[in-house]
């Protein structure tokens, strides 16, 4: 099944939930969740870690559906929490989430239609369901996040309850799929955490060096750059810190000034070497995997396409290449 | 604070520390008291050429491997306010 083959069967069982039992979704909301997921990096993740534990990837369809689903859902709570949701009313921007959440579990129950175990398809609800629940966790402490208080230690535990969980979410359930073993299972699940955490990195990055606009910049109290320097820098630039982040998001000047106080107190430095560690937890991971396959090797091929500095460096000191 | 930050302290602060972390990285560390695990040792020599770098010439690194380019550096969600009425 080629790459998009598949999304566009990931489409197909999306706007097949979004219409099933006559309660249809709004056409608008149907477009962009389908619109999304022609653009989501995320969706070869399932198919992939199906395929490397010898799953048939077509069964993966109705499960990265219901993982973009939920995606979907996560965003539009995310920007209601972050007071950034400009489309709907919060209001309505939440019973939309709730929607979509459904349908997440709807499109898990269409596995029937593919032959899978019914105990399997039950199994992969409940895996859904506890990891949704640590997401959601994770959230109640990022909305209580205390700028002044905020260690490194607070960042990796929402981080890791948010992203790293959803990310590995889509890789176990794909596993799920082609394997039984609860040992290999988890192996995609670590793999797909730290690729997580270190999209996350990279996200960090771009929404302090290169934001998209005000939105980027209203969190950027949360990146790991910003929690590093106020962890090990003095009161003094702390007190800077906190000052910059606020003018920052409507003054270009300050911006400029905050990307510098970071670069100089090291948090550029930081954070490659923690994008380093990710990148080799998720790689050590997969590798660990006694299953090389075509869809082992395009999983790494994602794997370093995350950070590319990071994985360059590999490259360049022990001789491997990108096709090696 | 762990040793992995102790050590990107000094490779913000410590301009001679960058240096000796590019020709002599145990010299260095062994000067400053800093003792990595083997994991952190090879994460440290993995990264050594990124690491040795001053802020300015990192981040026109880590710009020029993103971040536009590469399935992960997506354009993030279509904006909804495209779609409603």
């Amino acid at each position: 099944m080629t790459p998009d083959v598949f999304l566009h069967s990931v489409c197909a069982a999306i706007e097949k939930v979004g219409q099933a039992d006559g309660a249809s979704l709004p056409s608008a909301l149907l477009r962009w969740v389908t619109d999304a997921a022609r653009q989501s990096p995320f969706l070869r993740l399932s198919p992939l870690t199906c395929e490397a534990t010898s799953g048939d990837p077509a069964h993966a369809v109705p499960v990265a559906a219901a993982w973009h689903l939920l995606h979907c859902a996560a965003h539009l709570l995310d920007d209601v929490a972050d007071e950034a949701c400009h489309s709907l009313e919060p209001a309505q921007a939440v019973n939309a989430a709730v929607t979509l959440i459904f349908l997440a579990q709807v499109s898990l129950t269409n596995l029937r239609q593919s032959q899978v175990e019914p105990e399997r398809i039950v199994a992969l609800v409940a895996t859904f369901n506890a990891a949704t629940t640590r997401m959601a966790l994770g959230q109640a402490a990022d909305l209580s996040w205390d700028e002044d208080a905020a260690t490194l230690d607070d960042y990796w535990r929402v981080a890791g309850a948010k992203t790293g969980e959803f990310v590995g979410l889509a890789c176990r359930a794909g596993a799920m799929l082609g394997t039984q073993p609860q040992t290999e299972v988890d192996i995609y699940a670590t793999f797909g955490y730290h690729l997580g955490l270190l999209v996350q990195l990279g996200d960090d990055f771009r929404a302090l060096w290169t934001p998209r606009g005000r939105g980027d910049l209203t969190t950027a109290g949360r990146t790991l750059p910003v929690v590093y320097v106020l962890t090990v820098a003095s009161s003094e630039a702390r007190t800077l810190l906190h000052s910059l982040l606020h003018r920052a998001l409507d003054n270009p000047a300050a911006l400029r000034e905050l990307q510098a106080l970071l670069a100089d107190q090291g948090a550029l430095h930081y954070l490659t070497l923690q994008a380093g560690k990710q990148h080799r937890l998720a790689r050590e991971a997969l590798l660990s995997s006694a299953r090389p396959a075509v869809a082992q090797h395009e999983l790494l091929q994602l794997l370093d396409a995350a950070f590319p500095a990071v994985a360059r460096e590999r490259w360049a000191s022990s001789g491997e290449s990108l096709d090696g | 604070m762990c040793t992995l930050e102790s050590i990107i302290n000094h490779l913000a602060a410590d301009t001679p520390f960058r240096a000796a972390l590019t020709t002599d990285p145990e010299a260095a560390l062994a000067a400053r008291g800093l003792t990595l695990t083997e994991t952190e040792r090879q994460l440290m020599t993995r990264l050594r050429p990124l690491l040795a770098l001053p802020a300015e010439p990192l981040l026109q690194r880590l710009l020029d491997d993103g971040p536009d380019g590469g399935p992960w550096w997506w354009a993030s969600y279509p904006f909804l306010a495209a779609y409603l009425p």
